[in-house]
Parts: C-alpha cells; structure tokens; sequence
C-alpha cells in the first residue's frame, strides 16, 4: 500500500501543531478578556443562589454573629430541617482555621455543631450534631 | 552519533521497561486500592455477585443497563477470592482487570508497530502515554467493565489493523474480528463506536482497493453478523424489558441540544482546571471534566474522597501538578490526532488502517458528549473519564505520531524531547500508585 513519506506527513502534523497552538492560545485569551470585564459572582453569592434557588431556603446576612462577621469570604445564615446554620466563608485554610479555634474559644461547648469544610465553616444552631441530610443539604451548596 | 540500529535497540529496551514497570504498577494497586472506592463499586460488586451465585441480572436497579460480560468474570473471580480466603474477594476481580490493561499495553505495542513499523521511538512515545495517562491506571485498579472493554476494542483494532496491512482476509481473523467486536458488546455499549469505525474503515478500504474488493465486502459481511449475532440476545432482554437496549434510563423532554447550556460544550473551565481540579469546579462544562478525568482526579475516586471534605493541601498540589503534566500530553496528541484526520480526509487511500486510530478518538469523544448532553446531571457524573477509556491506546497512536513526527522534524532537539518525555512521565509516576488506605 502507498505509505505517506515522512515530509507529507510532518506537514500535516506541523499544521496540526499550529492550529493546536492557536486554540490553545485562544482559549487563554478569551479567558484573560472575560477576566477582565465580567467578575464572577463569588463563593458567598454562588451559596446564597444555591441554598435559595436549589434548596429552596431562606438566606439572611449573619449580622448577630461577630465571629462570622470577620470572615473575608462573607457570612450568612439559613434554616435547614428546622435547624438554623450560620456559614463563614473563609479566603483560605488557615483563615477557616482561625476562625473555627475562635468559636471553640467561646465555650459555648460548640465541638458538636461546628463543622469545617475547607474553606467553610458551619456552626449548627441545636446543640447536637447534624443530621445527615442537613449536613449534606449545606454540603450540596458548598462553595470556596 | 549512534547508528540507527543501536538507536532502535535502545527505543525496543526503553519500551519494553516501561511496559514491565506499568505492570508492576498495575498488579500492585490492584491490591491495594479499595475497590469500594471506585465508578459504582457497590453496584458492580452486587450485580457480579447476584449474577454468579443466583444467575440473576438486576431488575431495573443499579447497573442493570450495563451488559453481564465482566460481571460474569468478576463474580468468578469474587467466588475465587472466597475460596483463597481473602478478606476482599474482589480483589481477585481487581488483579484480573490489572492484567487486562497489561494486555491492553502489549496490544498497543502490537498496533503501533503494525500501523508504523520500524519507527521504535514513535512506539516508545505511543507506549508512555498510554501508562503516564492516570485514567488507564484508575481504571484497572478498579473492579469495573471499563478496562476489559478497552481490551477487546483494542484486539480489534489489532486485527482490522492487521487484516488490511497485509491484505490477509483469512476466516480465522475476520472470526476473530467479528468476535472481539461482538464481546465487547458484552462488556460496556462504549464499543459499539469501535464497530462503527472499524466497519467503517474496512468500507473505506473496500472502495479504495477495487483489487481486494470482493474479499473485503466479504469480510465486513462475516464482522458485522458477528458483532450483531453475539450480544443480541443481551439487546433483546433489555429491550423486552427496559423498551431500551442501551440505556433506558429517563431524561428530560426537551430536545438532546438544548439540555445542556453553550457553556456546557466550549466552557474550558480556566483556571480552575488548572488551579483546582476537582469536584465541585466547572461541573458543568464537559471539555475541562472530561480533561480533569483523564489527568487527574476530578470526582474524587484515586486521591480523595468528596465525602470526607475537599482534598487536602497536598493533594491539591498533585492534583495541580497532574494537571500541567496532562497539557503537553493532550495537545500534542490532540495534533496527533488532528494531522492523521487530516491525511485520512485528503488520502483516503493510502495507509487506511491509520484511520482506525484517526476516528477512534472522534466517535468515543462524540459518544461522551452525547451521553453527557442526554442526560444532564448538575455535578457532571455523566462525564466520566472511563468512558473515554477504549479510546486511549488511540490517543496514545496520535501521541506517537505527532511526537515522532517533532523528532524526526527537528533532529537536533531529538535528545530534549525524549529528556521531556521522560520528565513527564517520571512526575506522573507518584500519581499513578494507589494509596494505601484512601
């Protein structure tokens, strides 16, 4: 059978490799223009969207709340299966850290209803655990 | 410099390593990984289960839309485990899908030799793809029909590979073609675009060779009876009773297009598919998870689990590094992949059986996209890199061919691509061992 010779072969691989290279830098640039002119919603409006439209929930802001306050990320709270949760979301790890050792640090005996999920941390208003299905409800919504 | 031979030897050497090294790695995480933690373990592990102790598929529950061909091994090897005594008697079924991506490996060996031979760095470039691309080793870690699909999808292109390279049309290999093609059947529906492009392909072969003609229309006619003949019965259980031979599962009314957003389909998810690769980034955009999948660890089944938070910091770093690692990979295969499609459009004629690794990759890509856009889920589950998996000794040709084709352009930098190559592969190399304990 006729083979390609390596020469017709590397012509097509070569504009192959440039049109490869042109979408690839396209791809960039689109993103550095879109960057630029469109700021994306952030992780607090991404979760308050979520819990109202996805889980049906009401959102308020966390203004009773002074540790969740000082989150950088944004704070709010809502009501899951009659039990209230107030979300601080946090820039980093370490931040999310900070924040939950200064809930722990109030003695309000909160080890059971805080959670930390990277980013986010949750302290659950009844003084147990929370269920499954609350945790996961949050989990669903859970942005950084 | 050094002689073309010594050249070739080292090529042949190097490849062999890698093959040897991929199978250690291989056998090893097949008994380490937990085989819960795989794609819909518990349903795999159940359905393999109910079909060898009680001979039943299951009812319309878990995977009752996927065909009993690994299940039937599986639960032998479930069966075999218990006998050996082993506390996970899927391990059994673990180490047998290890080997099947060993066989995998030598079949890609097999074809890249058939559809290039001689060029010894092409198979070598062709071959570290194949193992450095983290989906094959997720994959045969798991107890999935994933890996043994790829198996039969590559012995037939194999054999249709070999049929039209040597012009040999003989019964037993047009059986045997027929045969791999209606087995894969058996295992995942994936293969279903192997049968397309391989009848495909030996169509085009049949116009373009008036001299072979007669022998070939023949051929296609034993190939295509087979491949229908073999899982019909399945097709006709699951359509009796699901009204759907393939997926009777229930999607939205609307039309397959507008089920998805436009972002769904040329979203590239930057720069979190590079910054952060996993569930939940871009969930809705196919090109970035589809990516994620094949470099990485997108739903958290190799490195995390999504259960137990997000990655931790560690892990995220090699969850970025593999990230970088799968660029160069993927564009060069990409161009690969775009230059054979190239010569195909232009030559049908010359080289056919390279148009098996041309349209391999588009029918897979095309079957994902379609699957992914029919039923639509809000964290992407349909999108799994797995379903890409009989593509990839394909992908790994179009790697091959574009690598090769840089080195034997550029002679000089001969020695920095193989040096890169080599780098890259060596960074994959951690990502590919399963963790102890995940």
């Amino acid at each position: 059978m006729t083979e390609p010779r390596p020469a017709e072969e590397w012509r097509y691989v070569s504009v192959a490799l440039a049109v490869v290279g042109v979408l690839a830098v396209a791809q960039v640039a689109g993103w550095l223009v879109y960057r630029s002119v469109h700021h994306g919603p952030t992780a607090l409006e991404l979760t308050e969207k979520c819990l109202r439209r996805e889980k049906l929930l009401a959102v308020d802001a966390a203004r009773n709340d002074p540790i969740a306050r000082t989150a950088r990320g944004g704070a709010l709270v809502t009501r899951v299966e009659d039990n209230g949760v107030q979300v601080a979301i946090a820039r980093t790890e370490e931040e999310a850290k900070r924040l939950a050792a200064a809930y722990l640090a109030t003695g309000r005996k909160i080890e059971l209803r805080l959670d930390v999920r990277g980013n986010v941390v949750y302290v659950w208003e009844a003084p147990r655990e929370p269920s499954p299905t609350q945790r996961q409800t949050m989990y669903d919504c859970w942005y950084e | 410099m050094s002689a073309p031979g010594a050249r070739r030897d080292v090529g042949r050497a190097a490849t062999f390593a890698v093959i040897a090294l991929a199978a250690v790695i291989a056998v090893r995480n097949a008994t380490v990984y937990p085989a819960i933690a795989g794609y819909d373990a518990a349903e795999a592990i159940e359905y393999a289960e109910g079909l060898v102790r009680d001979g039943t598929l299951p009812d319309g529950t878990g995977s009752y839309y996927t065909p009993p061909g690994f299940f039937a091994i599986g639960g032998a090897a479930i069966e075999l485990g218990e006998v050996l005594g082993l506390d996970h008697p899927e391990r059994v079924g673990q180490v047998f899908n290890a080997l099947v991506a060993v066989a995998t490996l030598l079949l890609l060996l097999a074809l890249v030799r058939l559809l290039w031979p001689g060029r010894e760095m092409l198979h070598l470039a062709a071959i570290v793809f194949f193992v450095a691309c983290p989906v094959v080793m997720k994959s045969a870690a798991m107890f999935h029909p994933e890996p043994l699909s790829m198996l039969l999808s590559t012995v037939a292109l194999v054999l249709a590979a070999r049929m039209l390279v040597r012009s040999d049309y003989r019964l037993p290999l047009v059986v045997g073609l027929g045969l791999a093609l209606g087995l894969g059947q058996l295992v995942r529906a994936w293969t279903l675009g192997t049968l397309g492009v391989v009848v495909l392909v030996l169509l085009v072969a049949a116009v373009t060779r008036p001299a072979e003609r007669r022998r070939l229309a023949g051929a296609i006619a034993i190939v295509a009876a087979l491949a229908i003949l073999v899982p019909g019965l399945w097709y006709g259980h699951q359509l009796r009773q699901y009204d759907s031979a393939l997926f009777g599962q229930p999607h939205p009314a609307e039309p397959v297009w507008s089920r998805r957003p436009v972002g769904f389909f040329v979203g590239s998810g930057l720069p979190d598919v590079v910054t952060s690769p996993y569930r939940p980034s871009y969930s809705n955009r196919f090109v970035p998870i589809a990516y994620t999948e094949a470099w990485g660890d997108y739903f958290g089944v190799w490195r995390w689990l999504p259960e137990r938070g997000p990655p931790s910091a560690g892990t995220r770093r090699e969850l970025v590094a593999m990230s970088i690692v799968g660029l160069p990979f993927t564009l060069v295969a990409v161009a690969g992949w775009l230059a054979l499609l190239g010569l195909a459009v232009r030559h049908p004629a010359r080289s056919v059986e390279r148009q098996l690794v041309a349209l391999l990759p588009l029918v897979a890509l095309a079957g994902v996209l379609y699957f992914g856009t029919s039923y639509p889920t809000a964290d992407g589950d349909t999108v799994k890199g797995s379903f890409m998996l009989i593509a990839v000794p394909a992908w790994a040709s179009c790697f091959g061919f574009a690598f090769d084709g840089l080195r034997t352009r550029f002679p000089r930098l001969s020695g920095v691509f193989l040096v890169a190559l080599a780098v890259l592969a060596l960074v994959a190399v951690p990502f590919l061992l399963a963790v102890d304990g995940l």
